[in-house]
C-alpha cells in the first residue's frame, strides 16, 4: 500500500514535471493543453475503475467472495473522485477551448451519468444496515451500470460531438513523443494511486466489519496500552 | 482568466480531491480505533466489577453458613 503510494508520488512528480515544464506548448490550444496530464488519466481511471467494480461485483455474487464485495464498495468513492476530477478539469479545459464550461455533448453527458452511477453505488451500500447485503446490492448496480462504459468510450464515434476523438489508440498516437511520455507516466501513476487507495480503504472497511475479532485488535494494536499497564502493575507488585 | 490560471485551477483541484480521498479513510480508521479502545476498556471494567461482586457474594454466603 505504502509502496504504491510512494511509487505513484514519484511518477506523478516526474510526469507533472515533464508535462508542465518539459513538454512544449500546443500550437493551437496554447498552455491549456497541459490539463491533459490530469484530465485523460482521470477519465481513463473513472471508466476502468467501474469495469473493475463490475468484475469484482460479478465475482462477489457468483462465488460469494467477501473481499470482492469490499473491493466494490471501496472502489466506488475513488472512482467517483476520478469522475469529478474528469468533469471539472474538462470544464476548465472546455472554457478556453470551446468557449463554454458545459455542453450536453454525448461524451460529457455519459460521463455525468457515470458519476451518478458511482453515487448510486455508494448510496445503495450506505442505505443497508446489513453491510454484506448492501455490498451485494451495490455489486448488482455496478454490473448493470458497466453498460455505460462503452457508451462513454465510443460516444465520440457514434455521435457527432464537440469532444475530440481518440488521440491515443492501440496502434499509435497523434501526439508528439515529447508530449506523450509524461501522459503515459501519469497513466501509470494514477493506476498505482488507485491501487494504494483501494487497499487503504479495503483495510478500513474490513476492520470495521470484523471489529469484534481478536485479529483486528492485534492489527490495530488496541491491546497494547492495556498490556503495557499490566506489565507495569506486575513489576510494581513484584 | 489566462490559460495558466485554468491549468493552475485544475492542478489545485487535483490536490484537494487527493487530500480528501486520503484523509477520509485515515480519519475513519482513527475514529474506529478510538471507539474500539473505549469499548474494550469498558468491557474489561465491567468484567472486573462483576468478578469482584461475585467474590463478595460468595464470601458473604460463606460467612452466613458459618454463623448458622
Amino acid at each position: 500500500m505504502r509502496g504504491s503510494f510512494l511509487l505513484a508520488l514519484v511518477l506523478s512528480v516526474i510526469g507533472l514535471y515533464g508535462g508542465l515544464v518539459l513538454a512544449p506548448m500546443d500550437y493551437l490550444q496554447g498552455e491549456t493543453f497541459r490539463i491533459i496530464y490530469i484530465h485523460v488519466p482521470a477519465a481513463v481511471s473513472s471508466m476502468s475503475i467501474f469495469v473493475f467494480m463490475a468484475v469484482q461485483g460479478a465475482a462477489a455474487l457468483i462465488w460469494r467472495i467477501k473481499i470482492c464485495e469490499i473491493f466494490v464498495v471501496c472502489a466506488a468513492p475513488i472512482g467517483a473522485m476520478f469522475t469529478v476530477l474528469t468533469l471539472a478539469t474538462g470544464m476548465l479545459w472546455g472554457k478556453p477551448t470551446w468557449g463554454t464550461y458545459w455542453t450536453w455533448d454525448a461524451r460529457l453527458t455519459s460521463e455525468l451519468v457515470l458519476l451518478f452511477l458511482y453515487l448510486g453505488v455508494i448510496a445503495l451500500y450506505q442505505s443497508y444496515s446489513d453491510l454484506r447485503a448492501g455490498a451485494r446490492a451495490a455489486s448488482v448496480l455496478a454490473i448493470i451500470g458497466v453498460v455505460n462504459v462503452p457508451i462513454i468510450h465510443y460516444s465520440v464515434q457514434w455521435w457527432s460531438t464537440l469532444h475530440q476523438g481518440e488521440t491515443i489508440t492501440m496502434t499509435g498516437s497523434k501526439m508528439h513523443a515529447s508530449m506523450l511520455w509524461p501522459l503515459l507516466v501519469m497513466f501509470i501513476a494514477s493506476k498505482l494511486y488507485f491501487l494504494g487507495s483501494l487497499l487503504m480503504r479495503a483495510r478500513v472497511t474490513l476492520i470495521q466489519q470484523e471489529s469484534g475479532k481478536a485479529w483486528v485488535r492485534q492489527a490495530l494494536a488496541v491491546d497494547a496500552p492495556i498490556a503495557a499497564n499490566k506489565a507495569t502493575q506486575l513489576s510494581a507488585n513484584s | 482568466m489566462t490559460h495558466w490560471q485554468f491549468v493552475a485551477l485544475s492542478y489545485a483541484l487535483l490536490i484537494v480531491l487527493l487530500v480528501q480521498d486520503l484523509l477520509l479513510p485515515y480519519l475513519a480508521l482513527k475514529r474506529h480505533k478510538r471507539q474500539l479502545q473505549a469499548r474494550l476498556t469498558r468491557e474489561r471494567a465491567q468484567a472486573k466489577k462483576s468478578k469482584s461482586d461475585s467474590e463478595f457474594e460468595a464470601q458473604s454466603d460463606l460467612e452466613k453458613g458459618v454463623s448458622s
